[in-house]
């Protein structure tokens, strides 16, 4: 069952157009997060889902509804907002039973509900503080607590853990993941961090510039994107890119860059070839292979060992590349050395579009 | 820094001390020469201290003369004023603070520029118009005087103290179940609170104070105000110092006692902790 779709969703704001058609449809219960960088429109996305944003056209359905001229109380969504807005005059309990006392429940049933929101998020001892008198971790669930409170059909989070240090926001991200995993609501999740989007969702989103890029499992962006934007925007350290055109000789199929180095590919049907490209790989997928003749000479221009990993900055002819080691390596700034890849981990791009090119493989 | 915070600043201290006796000195002497007995009001050289208290000059202002009509018709016009006013300004400031649209630059000029117009500039007209609308002489003509009067630097102090209200935590409340105007209601106006007393203490010191306009339109005994009141004890017969100065100390108690009511509300820092960063 679906539980929110976009449809053609466009957005102006005066006579400037930021949003221009986006399409999907989330099923019920899933973890979408919603990606992209800074301005591509993700919080303007949100907010015209929850309503406090206008439609310009398209259709948002919640459900069954079609919720574009509805008011935000009248939706059935709660909404974490990137810097909380919790109600400063009002307590922590207060803050989280706001929602159930507009809606007219008693409070005895109220009390009830706060209360079993308190023990998931371990707010009891809290409840009776101000949100002055927290951290910002308690802030944060504090914020999550008004949301589960009551039992919407869609959370919507804008980037909530973006306030949070670094281990927190790690801890954070587990707790969220579980509390959705256990109430199964719905949840659009806005992150312009790669790492919270693929770790957390179901599905991810891609977005840039007001369209959408590619929707997809996020294994299944990793290991196909459908294009140059989410190949780099998805993956850390980002994938390499090189340009070049494909060539066929006696040795099999090749993509030779514009400085003459010649990239490995696996053998490429004869209409490819001369076509211009872009040649991805994560930098994951390389292995060293000093004695391959075969393999992409290199040049080491950086060793950074992280301890578990060696990231290597290397150069292929004129262009830079990264590649993760899961060993440790004796290779020095300046040494000369030779990476392989399999040619099933290469990507292509076409180089005038930016989409991916997939070539069915010669059997 | 921690330790020069902590050593007493005795020069700070010494001009605080300088401008409170600056401040309070003529209430003090006119609480003084209000509890002489009338004999020495005048005897001169003028003595500081009464030779001995009475409260017969508050007497005779409370029960000889009109003063209470004036006080209590005083009281009424601010009271009514004043939250009209508030009432008005807080709704009008939350729009501007809030919406865009065309002509609001413009509007909020104008509502600066009219009150940069000196009272005693309009009074005329206002005479005039006081006599055709047939609001002359009248509570009502007094309110709307002072609510206009009072509206303009009212809504621009409000719509500063609306706009520092984060915008988020309306759209929580209206995603919480509130619609708009409830949502400014209960999440905007408590926090807004301290802005709206200091608007209100304004308000209501203006119309309080004011003598020009209400001795202009309110010119009957029963309808006349507290400046007045203090005018008409200075006749050509000479001026009633001890009267003069009980009716002063009278007048200067309602607001004296809303200033205690108002000012723990005036605290700052309602705001902390809504939002992070
Ligand atoms: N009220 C507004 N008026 C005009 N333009 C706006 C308004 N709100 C957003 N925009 C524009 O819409 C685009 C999308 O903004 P949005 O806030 O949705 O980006 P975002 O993806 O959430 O970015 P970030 O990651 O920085 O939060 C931006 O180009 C922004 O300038
Ligand atoms: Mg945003």
């Amino acid at each position: 069952m679906t539980a929110l779709s976009l449809d053609r969703v466009r957005k102006s704001f005066r006579s400037l157009e930021v949003m221009h058609g986006v399409s999907f449809d989330i099923e019920d219960g899933a973890f979408v997060a919603l990606v992209g960088p800074s301005g591509c429109g993700k919080s303007t996305l949100l907010r015209m889902i929850a309503g406090l944003e206008t439609v310009t056209s398209g259709e948002i359905r919640i459900g069954e509804r079609v919720v574009n001229d509805l008011p935000p109380k009248d939706r059935d969504i709660s909404m974490v907002f990137q810097n909380y807005a919790l109600y400063p005059h009002k307590t922590v309990a207060e803050n989280m039973g706001f929602a159930l006392k507009m809606r007219g429940v008693a409070a005895t049933e109220i009390e009830a509900h706060v209360a079993r929101a308190a023990d998931i998020l371990g707010l009891t001892p809290l409840l009776g503080r101000f949100p002055r008198e927290l951290s910002g971790g308690q802030r944060q669930r504090v914020a999550m607590g008004r949301a589960i409170v009551r039992d919407p059909q869609v959370f919507l989070f804008d980037e909530p853990l973006s306030n949070l240090d670094a281990k927190l926001r790690v801890q954070m991200r587990g707790e969220i993941k579980a509390l959705q995993r256990r109430l199964c609501t719905t949840t659009v999740y806005v992150t312009h961090d790669q790492i919270e989007a693929m770790t957390m969702a179901d599905k991810i989103v891609v977005m840039r510039d007001g369209r959408v890029e590619q929707v997809g499992r996020p294994l299944d962006l990793y290991d196909r994107p459908d294009n140059l934007f989410v190949a780099g925007f998805i993956g850390s350290p980002a994938m390499n890119f090189v340009a070049g055109r494909i060539g066929a000789d006696d040795a099999g199929s090749h993509v030779t860059t514009d400085d003459g180095v010649r990239l490995p590919l696996s053998r490429t049907p004869a209409p490819f070839v001369g076509h211009r490209v872009v040649w991805g790989v994560r930098p994951e997928h390389f292995a060293l292979a000093a004695a391959d003749p075969v393999a992409i000479p290199v040049t080491v221009t950086g060793v950074e060992p992280t301890g578990s990993e060696t990231l290597v900055a290397v150069r292929v002819g004129a262009a830079s590349m990264t590649v993760l080691l899961r060993d440790r390596t004796g290779l020095n700034v300046g040494d000369a050395s030779r990476i392989t890849v399999s040619p099933r981990l290469i990507h292509l791009f076409d180089e005038a579009t930016g989409d991916r090119l997939d070539i069915p493989p010669l059997s | 820094m921690a330790a020069s915070d902590r050593r007493p600043r005795y020069g700070l201290l010494l001009i605080s001390v300088l401008a409170c006796l600056f401040a309070a000195a003529p209430i003090v002497w006119g609480v003084l020469t209000a509890l002489k007995p009338a004999a020495e009001v005048v005897s001169y050289p003028p003595n500081l201290m009464p030779s001995r208290f009475t409260l017969e000059s508050f007497r005779q202002v409370w029960s000889d003369s009109n003063f209470p009509t004036y006080f209590r018709n005083s009281l009424l016009v601010t009271g009514i004023a004043t939250l009209t006013s508030l009432v008005v300004a807080v709704h009008a400031a939350y729009g501007l603070a809030r919406f865009d649209f065309t002509g609001k630059t413009s509007l909020m000029l104008g509502l600066l520029a009219t009150s940069m117009i000196p009272g005693i500039a309009i009074l005329v007209p206002l005479y005039n118009l006081s006599i055709h609308t047939g609001l002359y002489n009248t509570f009502t003509g007094l309110v709307i005087v002072y609510t206009a009067w009072n509206i303009p630097l009212l809504v621009w102090l409000l719509k500063g103290f609306f706009e520092s209200v984060p915008v988020e935590l309306e759209e929580a409340a209206m995603i919480d179940g509130c619609s708009r105007m409830r949502a400014f209601y209960t999440i905007v106006l408590p926090m807004a609170r301290p802005g709206m007393l200091a608007g209100a203490i304004m308000a209501m010191m203006f119309v309080w104070n004011d003598f020009l306009i209400g001795f202009t339109l309110a010119v009957t005994e029963d309808k006349r105000l507290i400046p007045y009141g203090l005018y008409s004890f200075i006749s050509n017969i000479g001026v009633d110092w001890g009267q003069l100065m009980a009716a002063t100390v009278i007048s200067l108690v309602p607001v004296v006692i809303a200033f205690l009511l108002l000012q723990k509300w005036l605290v700052q820092g309602l705001m902390a902790g809504a939002v992070k960063g």
